[in-house]
């Protein structure tokens, strides 16, 4: 029996299923096959995607220096291959290690273009993990040559969709979060149509719809080799800002369903640094407070409209995700007033849904 | 046939039990919840916030952070150029962009920005898939009126489809979504952003909503 699938879909019509109406085996295989798809294929697409103006993201140092850190969400315990996409310039390598609980993978790229260039890196989860999230570790150095810099200008990311059958038995998110690949042989001619198959796929959709996408990704730059003095250097954003308010307010798809019911859940994960006692900061509405340094992880309640004109243009639900602009947001992220800014900040940013 | 945007409720588990009867209203809002999640809920997308310095040329300091909406400074007839990663789908098609940038402050130029879209070959940006749109001032782009503030607007392409004509286009159009030939879909490819006298702050693409 194999939990095939053709891609793209070959979605069933509801007309075909419609109550009165026989229930065709054409409608129940494509419904099963496209499960199965929705399974190997759904949310691969980009999980990290930042870019820099040039001559922002670079280092001349030539040990490994942390430049950048996100938190990505793992789409299933299945796929295990993350693709990297990088724009470089000038001699030099990264390094990008993935942390999944206890366990760390690493890729490594060298490249010595000093134009703009492509990089791809590939890092492979190669123990199963039940983790629902990992933290992937950008490191750069300068390697020997011209320009005396390696330069980022954009950094992609997702995880590499499976391919067809499925693997067999049951396949899942985490520990308890189920999928059950539909077994293409049985839902055919002269196959009864089984309860089982109908609670199953409830379940599969109820599975596919909590399967996290990213909605932002932002990491502040860390570790240049100089601070710098003019202009003319390299000064790229350590921390979250005002001007984020602004620029940072993503349009985003987000069911209803998200936003009015407990079941679906939108986290944040945000970096804090310098933060001795307790901050708290705007999101969609939702006041978020953290305590203390490092990783911190909240669930955010939208309690902001849509953004009405987005929404009629693309006949979306589309929220604006990012700081809001709030009066606590503008007293609390870094603006130019005071130099240097030593009250709490944000480092890193990461936002997922449904 | 319709496609639900949103989470419909899925029918109790209990219509599928046993000793119930079976099902043809239950298996169509399958069918939809399906359509959902593949036309909906899994459409690609790439949100790309876009750093620049944050060196504060009146205070002499490096603020660390994007401390004013749409702080940047481009020189007349500069350029800002960005090659940005769209990790698409079998069923991507069109993609829709807002673009967030700041025109130039000087008052004698006119704001433009060119995106084109690419398919990754060989480890490099390869061929061009779309010859791309260009958005222009003022049809489609402020223009800086008073040459004090860089600022940060927002601009589309819109969600209209656009037809091509027989033989396709050799330059770009006006703004419209992108279009994925289908021979592309699923692929790694790259949206070219190139603004003359203007500088980009975001630029946000996703898989424009089709009916299936």
């Amino acid at each position: 029996m194999s939990n095939s699938f053709t891609s793209p879909p070959v979605l069933a019509s509801e007309l075909t299923t419609v109550a009165g109406q026989p229930i065709t085996e054409g409608a129940i295989s494509k419904m099963s096959q496209t499960a199965n798809y929705l399974f190997a294929v759904g949310g691969t697409h980009n999980v990290i995607s930042q870019a820099w103006a040039e001559g922002q993201f670079n280092q001349q140092g030539t040990t490994y220096q942390t430049m950048a850190e996100y938190r990505i969400p793992t789409i299933s315990n299945d796929h295990y291959d993350f693709h990297l996409h990088f724009i470089a310039k000038g001699p030099g390598c990264i390094r990008s290690t993935l942390t999944l609980g206890a366990a760390t993978y690493t890729d490594e790229v060298c490249s010595t273009g000093s134009g703009p260039h492509v990089i791809e890196s590939s890092i492979l989860v190669t123990v199963l993990s039940t983790a629902t999230y990992g933290t992937l570790t950008i490191e750069v150095k300068h390697t020997t040559g011209s320009p005396n810099h390696h330069e980022i200008t954009c950094i992609s990311g997702h995880w590499v969709a499976k391919t067809s059958p499925v693997d067999t038995g049951a396949r899942y998110l985490g520990t308890s979060d189920k999928f059950i690949p539909f077994g293409i042989n049985r839902v055919g001619n002269d196959y009864p149509l089984s309860a089982r198959w109908g609670i199953d796929m409830l379940r599969n959709i109820e599975m596919l719809r909590r399967r996290p996408i990213t909605y932002l990704t932002w990491s502040g730059v860390d570790n240049l080799l100089h601070a710098p003095t003019s202009g003319s250097d390299a000064a790229p954003a350590l921390y979250l800002g005002l001007g984020d308010i602004f620029t940072m307010s993503i349009p985003v798809h987000i069911p209803q369903e998200a936003v009015d019911l407990d079941g679906y859940t939108i986290y944040l994960h945000a970096y804090l640094v310098d933060n001795a006692g307790s901050v708290s900061f705007d999101f969609m509405g939702d006041r978020i407070t953290f305590s203390g340094n490092g990783w911190k992880i909240a669930e955010l309640t939208i309690q902001a409209d849509t953004d009405e004109s987005m929404s009629q243009i693309y006949d979306l639900n589309v929220y604006r995700v990012g700081p809001e602009n709030t009066l606590s947001n503008t007293n609390t992220l870094v603006d130019a007033a005071t130099v240097p800014f030593t009250d709490p900040k944000i480092q890193s940013l990461s936002i997922w849904g449904v | 046939m319709t496609t639900p945007t949103n989470f419909h409720i899925l029918p109790n588990e209990a219509g599928c039990h046993n000793g119930s009867i079976v099902m043809g209203a239950n298996v169509s809002q399958m069918a939809l919840a399906l359509k959902q999640l593949n036309q909906v809920k899994f459409r690609a997308a790439g949100y790309y916030p876009v750093g620049r310095s944050t060196w504060h040329e009146q205070l002499g300091q490096y603020i660390k952070a994007n401390y004013w909406w749409g702080n940047g400074y481009i020189a007349k007839g500069g350029t800002d150029e960005h090659d940005l990663f769209y990790f698409s789908t079998p069923v991507s098609e069109w993609i829709g962009i807002e673009l967030v940038y700041g025109p130039s402050t000087s008052t004698d130029v006119e704001p433009e920005i060119l995106i084109e879209l690419y398919e990754i070959s060989g480890g490099a940006v390869g061929s061009k898939l779309d010859e791309g749109i260009l958005f222009t001032s003022p049809d489609y782009l402020q223009r800086d009126s008073d040459g004090e503030s860089v600022g940060a607007f927002r601009t589309s392409t819109g969600a209209r489809l656009f037809t091509f004509p027989s033989g396709g286009i050799s330059a770009p159009t006006i703004p419209r979504p992108l279009y994925i030939p289908a021979a592309n879909r699923g692929q790694e490819l790259v949206v070219r952003v190139t603004a003359t006298n203007a500088l980009i702050h975001g630029v946000y693409m996703f898989d424009l909503y089709l009916e299936a």
